[in-house]
């Protein structure tokens, strides 16, 4: 299952990161061989975008809940733990 | 006795805590599910510039005699792109244990919010068309308006960060500090909206 984008402040930072690139080189491409282009690329990345929103929105919600996968707080406790010390 | 009355001042009193299914921290999930919000917020109306534009458009964009300050703006986007780069700061400084690099982080993030919102206001002040002047007009300001309107709410929800801050209320662990990490996702959020309407606005 694919980690949420936004879990934390430093997800998020990766994300501001990713688009701002992306941005710059719609900007160049916009300034080098004009608006259209620029626009048509910037759409066509702003759909790519959008597709793995998707994808990671259908795989995070069909997927069954695991316990104690990364960045998650809750600890992977064994479940007749106690029993095995009885 | 006395071990009896310990132990009612330590019986909780009030509501039972809520349950928690989610994976997710309930803070982080209220964040996350208005900045999703505000992204459909946001993508109206960029819908509704992009009709204004190619679809209810005949002739030039922006129309001929109005002009937009790109490199003022371009500035801005330097300053607001800055800010990103310093919340991120005060939260690694936070993480860490330091705390004199959170309060300075934050300090500065407050201010350059503050300085693109000044130079935005200042922008609007020169910029020789209003908001009535044709459909350009409107969905400039609109556009542009809406974001200044979340910088201003970024800009608060700093503001109490750092006066937290200063009162020492944050501290390295996770659940500690999540009154620095909602504002800071917040504002990486503001500024992404703003790098695609300034991209959309006055480059393209």
């Amino acid at each position: 299952v694919k980690r949420n984008p936004l879990r934390s402040e430093r997800d998020a930072f990766r994300l501001f990161l990713l688009v701002g690139a992306a941005a710059l080189f719609v900007i160049a491409l916009a300034l080098i061989f004009g608006s259209t282009v620029g626009a048509v690329v910037g759409f066509a990345l702003l759909a790519f975008g959008f597709y793995h929103v998707m994808r990671w929105l259908r795989e995070a919600f069909s997927a069954p809940e695991e316990i104690g996968d990364g960045g998650d707080e809750r600890e992977d406790v064994p479940r007749d733990e106690g029993a095995s010390r009885r | 006795m006395e071990s009896a009355s310990v132990a009612v001042d330590h019986h909780h009193h009030g509501p039972p805590e809520a349950n928690q299914s989610s994976r997710v921290d309930r803070a982080t999930l209220g964040i996350l599910i208005f900045i999703i919000t505000e992204t459909m917020l946001f993508g109206a109306f960029f819908a509704s510039y992009f009709f204004l534009r190619v679809v209810a458009n005949e002739g030039a964009w922006p129309p001929a005699g109005l002009e937009l300050p790109k490199l003022v703006a371009g500035v801005n986007t330097l300053i607001l792109v800055s800010s990103s780069l310093t919340v991120h700061w005060a939260l690694e400084s936070i993480r860490k244990g330091n705390r004199r690099g959170m309060i300075a982080g934050l300090g500065i993030t407050w201010l350059l919010g503050a300085t693109f919102l000044f130079i935005q206001m200042n922008e609007y002040v020169h910029l020789g068309f209003s908001i009535r002047d044709g459909s350009f007009g409107t969905i400039f300001y609109g556009l542009t308006g809406l974001h200044g309107a979340h910088v201003f709410v970024g800009i608060t929800l700093l503001a109490f960060a750092n006066i937290r801050a200063w009162r020492g209320h944050f501290e390295p662990d996770a659940k500690k500090h999540l009154g620095v990490e909602l504002p800071g996702i917040y504002w990486h959020f503001v500024d992404v909206m703003w790098i695609i309407v300034f991209t959309t606005v006055y480059i393209l």
